[in-house]
């Protein structure tokens, strides 16, 4: 049977409304790259099984024949050094951080930054450091973030400014990550939307001074970049970063502006601040307990008083604020390497292996001159004693 | 050699070149609508190739065009010259029954198609039936367009109910063989599974539940043909009123509501008040402003108020986006 639209002469299309934040709602970056916390935890968690499985995988595969991979086995799977979830994380910020370190050498726009940041930390959403080095990873994401915000730098060029890389070795991932990032490449930043609230802020809230204005704005500017090394970039929208960097720099000014926003007057804000200080107070636990009761009013959120809209957006905002504060890490050199040390040996175990043989050499010797000197004690004992501290030694050291 | 009787030609041969059917049997012969002389085609194209000629004929004079030339339809000439005159005072004439108050006015009209025509043909008063002509041409000149694009697309929509016809019939019958091939194929089955039931009478299985599955299932798919071939029939018969009632196809009706509704990026126009005023005097930035004041970044199209416009919407694009309430699910 055929339908009946096709009898019914068609009513002229109406046309729909559609407001930025169905816009929004629009982007690949809300689509693929929005997360609740939960779910960003289980992505992290997947990805590194992921890892742990390939590195299993490549012990598995080792020359059971070969001195080295006898040690590794003799030694035991479980004190093989797998890099656990939180060591994924921060070895990435690591690299984000030089990520930063290396746009800024080149002298790229702080867009193009954050974009390549950004793109390092998706990558390890679906992909693990165990079976990718972070450092290869994090040269071809800013060298193809230049290309994708309009800052191309050659290849050539960027390799010979770069020690130990060639335009093969940087080029090789960037199909890889392509991939991983879903063939999405733009990333809405907090940059545009701050300046956005600066602009707006003037028109609003004529008598704040400019200069106060503009510190506060260029304080915000600092926290959005640091920002970037957290994980709120899934977890919230870029105006409500750029809302909540500037309130970190300047509460009182952000919250008088969203309450003119939201057409409020001032007694009203004081009493309401009062409650979401409260909220507050009680930190995560009572703040994530208003949400759920948001929930249900999410359908009708036209239908919500400017007060309840205050409230909603203020507490975004500060669980936002928090989440920079909380998530903020930069590891230092020491731990860095040692995180390092481990992927490489994840990525190559052979390469343990070795080092577990030569370990087992240094003791020997010192056990057999320990032997000279005493009355013979089981020589095999003092080995297995000696060699699980071994190799954990060396890798501090190193 | 006996003299042609130009008056009275044999009907098989063409009097200027002497050929007849007998000795070249592809010959065709063509007349003018100018004097109704029938000529072989080769003659036409040996005579009139390099522009307009006198008619071969003696006594006749007329100066003919070679692309006037037409095949003949009707044996007899009077005919043939009696249809061409008809159909050339028809598409002046052309008004129709409906656009008269009441028939004796029409049949006025008719008798006065039938009067110019008979005029016409039998060149009586043919210089004054002709300006006749030229008068009512002019004066009705509008309806005479109207009406002409009016018979055009009735020919169209003939044309197509034609196509419909087709195309309906030969789903229709090939929908029929399929019934009869599954009806022809079910009293082979009965046949066969008789046979193997008297074979096999020892079959555990029941063989009639066997036969009455497989009956069914032929059954259902006959059926199935049946309610195509039903639904078949009232498509057409649907489209078939809607050709009739002027309707175009729905396809066609969708591609031009379609073009008719602007395109829109999002699938919608962007009719929601914006959430930010915009004030552009009101803006103040120092280190943009000294940008604007420079005639270079001016000079290639530059505009401050364009950077502005496009910050305030970002700031504005994802605010009440809650994605922790959006995406637990």
């Amino acid at each position: 049977m055929v339908s009946p639209k096709e009898e019914t002469p068609l009513p002229p299309a109406k046309p729909k409304k559609v407001t930025n934040d169905d816009l929004y709602r629009r982007s690949t970056q809300y689509r693929y790259w929005s997360f609740t916390v939960s779910k960003l935890a289980d992505l992290r968690v997947l990805a590194n099984k992921k890892g742990l499985k390939s590195t299993h995988e490549k012990l598995d595969n080792l020359d059971p024949a070969l001195e080295e991979t006898k040690a590794v086995t003799s030694n035991g799977l479980d004190k093989f050094p797998f890099v656990t979830p939180t060591e994924e994380l921060q070895i990435i910020t690591y690299y984000a951080r030089k990520c930063q370190d290396l746009a800024n050498f080149f002298r790229l726009p702080s867009q193009v930054r954050s974009t390549a940041i950004v793109y390092l930390y998706k990558f390890y959403l679906t992909h693990s450091v165990m079976a990718y080095h972070p450092q290869h990873i994090m040269y071809t994401c800013l060298f193809l973030a230049a290309k994708v915000e309009n800052s191309f730098i050659g290849i050539s060029n960027f390799s010979n400014a770069i020690p130990r890389t060639t335009p093969d070795s940087i080029l090789q991932y960037e199909y890889l990550i392509l991939q991983s990032l879903r063939f999405s490449l733009r990333c809405h930043h907090p940059f545009m939307p701050l300046y956005g609230f600066y602009l707006d802020i003037q028109d609003l809230l004529p008598k704040v001074d400019l200069k106060r204005l503009t510190r506060s704005c260029d304080k915000a500017r600092e926290h959005i970049s640091e920002s970037l090394f957290t994980d709120v970039f899934f977890l919230f929208t870029p105006p409500q970063i750029a809302l909540s960097c500037l309130w970190k720099s300047d509460d009182i000014l952000v919250e008088r502006y969203l309450a003119k926003t939201m057409g409020l007057k001032k007694r009203q804000i004081k009493g309401e601040l009062a409650v979401v200080k409260e909220v507050e107070k009680g930190n995560g636990v009572s703040s994530e307990s208003a949400s759920p009761d948001a929930d249900p009013a999410e359908n009708e959120s036209n239908l919500l008083t400017p007060q309840q809209k205050f409230d909603k957006l203020m507490i975004t905002i500060k669980k936002c604020a928090h989440a920079i504060e909380k998530n903020t890490c930069s590891p230092s050199v020491d731990e860095a390497r040692r995180i390092s040390s481990k992927i490489r040996y994840c990525l190559d175990p052979i390469r343990y292996g070795r080092r577990l043989v030569k370990q087992q050499k240094e003791t020997a010797t010192v056990v057999v001159q320990a032997n000279s000197e005493q009355s013979r004690p089981s020589k095999s004992g003092a080995r297995m004693a000696d060699a699980p501290e071994g190799p954990s030694k060396r890798v501090k050291t190193e | 050699m006996v003299d042609l009787d130009w008056n009275n030609v044999p009907k098989d041969m063409c009097p200027v070149c002497k050929t007849d059917k007998y000795l070249s049997p592809e010959i065709q012969f063509k007349i003018n609508p100018e004097c109704y002389h029938k000529i072989c085609d080769a003659c036409v194209d040996r005579i009139f190739s390099l522009g307009p000629s006198v008619c071969p004929y003696p006594n006749c004079n007329k100066i003919l065009r070679k692309n006037k030339f037409k095949t003949q339809i009707f044996d007899d000439i009077e005919v043939e010259k009696e249809c061409d005159i008809r159909r050339r005072v028809l598409s002046i004439y052309n008004k129709k029954a409906t656009d008269f108050k009441n028939t004796e006015e029409y049949n006025k009209y008719l008798e006065e198609i039938e009067d110019i025509v008979y005029k016409l043909l039998h060149k009586i008063d043919v210089e004054k039936t002709e300006e006749r002509l030229k008068e009512y041409s002019i004066e009705n000149k509008q309806s005479i367009t109207l009406n002409n694009v009016r018979r055009d697309q009735e020919y169209e929509k003939f044309i197509r109910l034609q196509k419909l016809e087709k195309q309906y019939k030969s789903k229709r019958n090939k929908l029929n063989r399929q019934i009869l091939y599954e009806k022809s194929n079910l009293k082979n089955l009965e046949k066969m599974t008789a046979i193997d039931q008297l074979q096999e009478s020892s079959e555990e299985k029941d063989p009639e539940a066997v036969l009455r599955s497989v009956k069914e299932q032929m059954k259902k798919r006959s059926n199935k043909y049946r309610e195509q071939l039903d639904e078949l029939e009232k498509k057409y018969l649907r489209q078939k009123q809607a050709i009739l009632r002027n309707e175009k196809s729905p396809s066609k009706k969708a591609r031009e509501a379609s073009m008719k509704t602007p395109f829109t990026p999002f699938n919608g126009d962007r009719l929601s008040p914006l959430p930010y005023r915009l004030h552009y005097s009101r803006y103040k930035d120092p280190y943009v402003e000294k940008v604007v004041k420079n005639e270079q970044f001016k000079a290639g199209g530059y505009k401050i108020e364009q950077y502005y416009r496009r910050s305030l919407d970002e700031a504005f694009t994802g605010l009440n986006c809650f994605i922790e309430e959006e995406k637990a699910v």
